[in-house]
């Protein structure tokens, strides 16, 4: 039977197969004829197959193999016609590229046959082997006649064969399969690596990962691939700090095999010993060969510590519906008998509407009102309910399942922001994202937060239908990539926002996954900088309904700053830059295992504490700080942060010890100041000084570990608000928890961001003065 | 000359616009056919090394050969009349029992591109095709391309059959494709093999001195 398959031509394949690649001058060029070439010729490039069962007659001495599958595909004849007409008007670049689209059309279509023929065996319990091919060490090129003949037996195939056992018309292809009740379960068609065309431009190789404790997972993929892009694909979390621009020097992985050669650059970035062990950097290593690479687990210390924020007045409350009924002489609906019953009009999700249908009869039962608005749910009998807050950090993703009966906290689950691997800080995720146009940096993510709640869910045990709400927060940047909004005019000035305001989706829509039914709600920000996570941070805080002076203050890969004083509320976001979280700085790095978390003096002697008590690897931003106070009180450094002797502090002993550079303590002075600048331009705005400041609200991860004595030292936060300090833990979670549980919070989140005045520090002038000013210590 | 070598430079691009508006150009300053012709070849050239360097892929050459029949149309009637003689004759084709034809377009276009006049014989093409071709056109090369182990044999077969005539001392064999090497190509009395189309055309030319 002649099986007509799909036309599938992949371009970026195609393309890619003749050597046309994406960074070339001529790639658009070669895209359009691409359109227009498929456009001319769809018709001429149908293709069609064949395959037949046959007795094992020519795989030698292969007992397994009781049947042989011998198949052919074809394009027919129409194509080398016109091919060579491209040619014959020397139109060399359509023919060539007609001939690269049969050959995709062909590749692809063996695929689909492929499925065909194995869902066919499987039927009759039987096994395929992989793809037979004549030509190749298992089987001889005149091996071609046969497979031909075998199938021209039982179907009439436009096919022959030249003296040369080439098939006629020239895209075709004729192959076999074993196939047998006895042989291994093999589900692959072709092996690449055990190809004998080792030069074939399709050639793919395979990638190795091993993870202690894990078994080695093995990818497939294309000759020439970078080694950064391969683990992002395959969602491996890799530091890429620059977003794999080759400056950073953080993807640095250990080859475990075969020894792959370095370049100068990787040199500069990594020790002799380094790479005497195998360790490259993942974006400089485009693989041509086979390679087993060890990826080592990192352990992050993520915050996910808040409390349960205050709530004036319940959000949802159960209300019991017992002894309505229709009469027959009115028309009234069961949602006007409740409406009427209890005094106003409510609105109902479908869902709502769904099981009011089932218990409208079953009366008494329970309808949980929100917002004194809205249905959320109806039961026969009231129970527990549930939301979920999120927080999208740039570096870290946090999940809290809350128990909205009994406002707890029933769960929290937290994972890196599986977003690090293309870009450390929002601005390199941007580039990303202006450089591609696929969706990973979306999908990614949420990704991460599927398996989150579906953890969440299953750890407590929670049935997917008693969730009511999902509550997300992060900054705008994060928020619009979760959410699939560009946002790359948030990165060049006037950083034009699409939209703060809050965004209520079905969580079906967002995510194209029926997990949950409920709604999602991405809650609103304050300006492109001062985003959901700060809005809701102080939300969390009732930063706005306290009395007196305050400060609000999240430092991250950005510093924010949010002053309530005098009756005003403002706020500026910092360009602090990412190195209080540990990149720019030549030993930074996060909050992980090995990072030197705090630092003390203690008569001459430094005491380091070490994320997880092993070997010291780095410095993360808090160990920072108190190593440079350190400094300074030793008088190692001088006022301007200039080293007196030489150009390095060593911190650990050895050889390759870890080493705090001239330039990390520049880096730093210039985050500092940044920060120091901020809190007076906006003292200033309100009129107020720190000795009025009734207290300092520190959020975020940084903020839990910091020395508050060496923060001062370094003139980060000001002598003043040594004793009024207090630790908030992750406020943009708590923010959210506080959303999902108290009545009018959309209401009050929007009042929330239109009484904060947002500042902008770019060109603020009275901030540039102060950040000089500042940049001492 | 600045003009002879913007032509130069706008093959080199790919730019068949400027290259034909520039050889117009060329011409209507009343330059001499061969003079412009040597500028187009000496961007095809550059090309071909860029290309034989891994500086540029197959597409770029692509673009250059449009770029460069672009040029050369306005020019073919001009040639004719000043009777500039192409740098040699060329009779390519794919042996018998073979028909790939990728390669052997893109040697032919190289050699077009080097000066050479192309005598195309297509696929498939029996050892007395070529011998006749060979006498007909007066061939100073004969170019044969085979992609198959069970094919390239039938260069051997050729050359025979160009010894047989008696015509071996008269023409020069190229030889390529993927399965042949430089010892295939001693082992059955071949002249030269190249490994890519660039190579082959500068090869051509080399062989001509």
């Amino acid at each position: 039977m002649m099986i007509s398959l799909l036309l599938t031509c992949n371009k970026a394949e195609t393309l890619d197969s003749m050597q046309c690649y994406i960074n070339s001058p001529s790639y658009s060029i070669y895209e359009s004829l691409f359109d227009e070439i498929m456009e001319e010729n769809r018709d001429i490039l149908q293709p069609f197959a064949y395959y037949v069962m046959t007795e094992n007659q020519v795989i030698n001495n292969n007992e397994l193999y009781e049947q042989i599958v011998c198949c052919a595909i074809t394009l027919g004849a129409e194509v080398d016609r016109k091919m060579q007409n491209y040619f014959e008007v020397d139109d060399y670049m359509k023919g060539i590229l007609l001939s690269s689209i049969a050959d995709n059309v062909l590749f692809h279509a063996s695929k689909e046959l492929y499925q065909l023929i194995y869902n066919d065996v499987r039927k009759q319990n039987m096994m395929l082997t992989k793809r037979i091919e004549p030509g190749t060490s298992s089987l001889p090129i005149t091996a071609q006649s046969w497979v031909l003949e075998s199938i021209k037996e039982q179907e009439a195939v436009a096919l022959t064969l030249t003296s040369g056992y080439m098939l006629n018309p020239t895209k075709s292809m004729a192959y076999c399969y074993g196939a047998g009740r006895n042989l291994i379960y093999t589900p692959i068609d072709h092996d690449c690596s055990q190809c004998d065309h080792v030069h074939c431009i399709h050639r793919k190789i395979n990638v190795t990962i091993q993870k202690l404790g894990e078994v080695d997972r093995v990818y497939s993929v294309k000759n020439g691939s970078n080694l950064l892009t391969v683990l992002r694909e395959v969602g491996e979390p890799i530091h890429a700090n620059c977003s794999g621009n080759g400056t950073c020097g953080k993807c640095k992985v250990r080859i475990v095999s075969p020894k792959l050669p370095i370049s100068m650059n990787e040199r500069q970035m990594i020790t002799t010993d380094e790479i005497e062990q195998g360790y490259v950097l993942a974006c400089y290593q485009n693989l041509v060969t086979n390679i087993v690479v060890e990826i080592e687990e990192q352990n992050a210390e993520i915050l996910s510590d808040f409390d349960i924020p205050k709530v004036k007045e319940n959000k949802y409350s159960w209300i019991r519906i017992d002894g309505l009924k229709k009469r027959p002489e009115d028309s009234e609906s069961a949602v006007d008998l409740i409406a009427h019953h209890l005094g106003k009009d409510y609105n109902y999700s479908l869902s709502a509407l769904r099981k009011l249908s089932n218990l409208f009869n079953q009366q008494p039962f329970e309808i949980l009102e929100r917002d004194e608005r809205h249905v959320s749910d109806l039961r026969k009998e009231s129970g527990s309910f549930y939301g979920i807050g999120i927080d999208i950090g740039t570096t870290t993703l946090a999940l809290a399942l809350i128990d909205l009966e009994h406002k707890q906290v029933c769960s929290v689950y937290k994972c890196m922001n599986p977003q690090k691997v293309y870009g450390a800080d929002v601005i390199s995720r941007i580039h990303y994202t202006s450089n591609h146009t696929d969706s990973s940096l979306r999908d990614v993510i949420q990704n991460s937060v599927l398996v989150g709640i579906r953890e969440l869910l299953d750890k407590y045990q929670v049935q997917a239908d008693d969730i009511m709400e999902v509550a997300v927060v992060g900054n705008t940047v994060m928020q619009y990539l979760f959410a699939g909004i560009n946002p790359c005019s948030l990165s060049f000035s006037p950083f034009l926002s699409t939209d703060l305001g809050q965004i209520k989706v079905s969580f079906i829509e967002l995510f194209q996954n029926p997990l949950l039914t409920c709604d999602v709600i991405i809650l609103p920000g304050l300006s492109a900088y001062i985003g959901a996570d700060i809005l809701s941070g102080i939300y969390a805080t009732e930063l706005n309904d306290m009395e007196g002076n305050y400060l609000f203050i999240d430092i991250g890969t950005n510093g924010e700053l949010v002053l309530k004083a005098k009756g005003k509320m403002v706020s500026a976001a910092t360009a602090a830059g990412p190195a209080f979280e540990g990149a720019n700085i030549t030993f930074g790095m996060g909050s992980y295992e090995g990072a030197i978390r705090s630092a003390q003096d203690y008569e001459g002697h430094i005491k380091l504490n070490v994320i997880g008590q092993g070997i010291a690897k780095g410095i993360c931003g808090s160990g920072l700080i108190d190593l440079m106070a350190i400094c300074l009180n030793r008088g190692l450094v001088d006022e301007t942060g200039r080293i007196i002797n030489g150009q390095s502090i060593p911190v650990t002993m050895g050889n390759e010890g870890i080493v705090l550079y001239q330039s990390d303590i520049r880096e730093l002075q210039l985050a500092k100041a940044a920060i120091a600048a901020g809190i007076e331009v906006l003292l200033l705005e309100c009129d107020c000084t720190v000795d009025e400041l009734d207290g300092l609200f520190l959020a975020g991860g940084f903020g839990h570990h910091l020395n508050m004595e060496s923060a001062i030292r370094i003139g980060l936060i000001p002598e003043g608000l040594k004793n009024k300090t207090r630790i908030v833990g992750n406020s943009a979670l708590a923010g959210s928890v506080r959303y999902l549980l108290e009545r009018n919070a959309e209401e009050s989140l929007k009042q929330l961001a239109h009484g904060c005045k947002y500042i902008e520090l770019s060109n603020n002038i009275m901030f540039y003065d102060k950040y000089i000013e500042g940049m001492n210590f | 000359m600045k003009l002879l070598t913007d032509i130069s430079e706008m093959l080199q691009k790919g730019k068949i616009n400027d290259v034909k508006a520039l050889t117009q150009q060329a011409i209507d300053q009343g330059l001499e056919a061969s003079v412009i012709l040597d500028s187009l070849l000496d961007g095809m050239g550059n090309i071909g090394m860029k290309f034989k360097n891994n500086e540029v892929f197959v597409p770029e050459v692509l673009i250059a050969a449009r770029a460069m029949n672009g040029g050369l149309q306005l020019l073919a009637p001009l040639l004719e009349a000043e009777g500039v003689e192409p740098v040699g004759k060329v009779v390519i084709g794919t042996v018998k029992g073979d028909l790939h034809d990728i390669g052997k377009n893109l040697v032919k276009m190289m050699m077009v591109g080097a000066g050479f006049e192309v005598i195309d014989l297509g696929v498939d093409v029996s050892p007395e095709k070529f011998v006749t071709a060979i006498e007909e056109n007066n061939a100073d090369i004969v170019a044969m391309s085979a992609l198959l182990t069970t094919t390239m044999t039938n260069m051997k077969a050729v050359i025979e059959a160009i010894e047989e005539k008696g015509l071996r001392d008269r023409v020069k064999i190229m030889i390529g494709g993927a399965p042949v090497t430089e010892s295939f190509a001693k082992e059955i009395g071949a002249d030269r093999y190249t490994p890519d189309a660039a190579s082959a055309a500068t090869t051509a030319k080399e062989l001509m001195m």
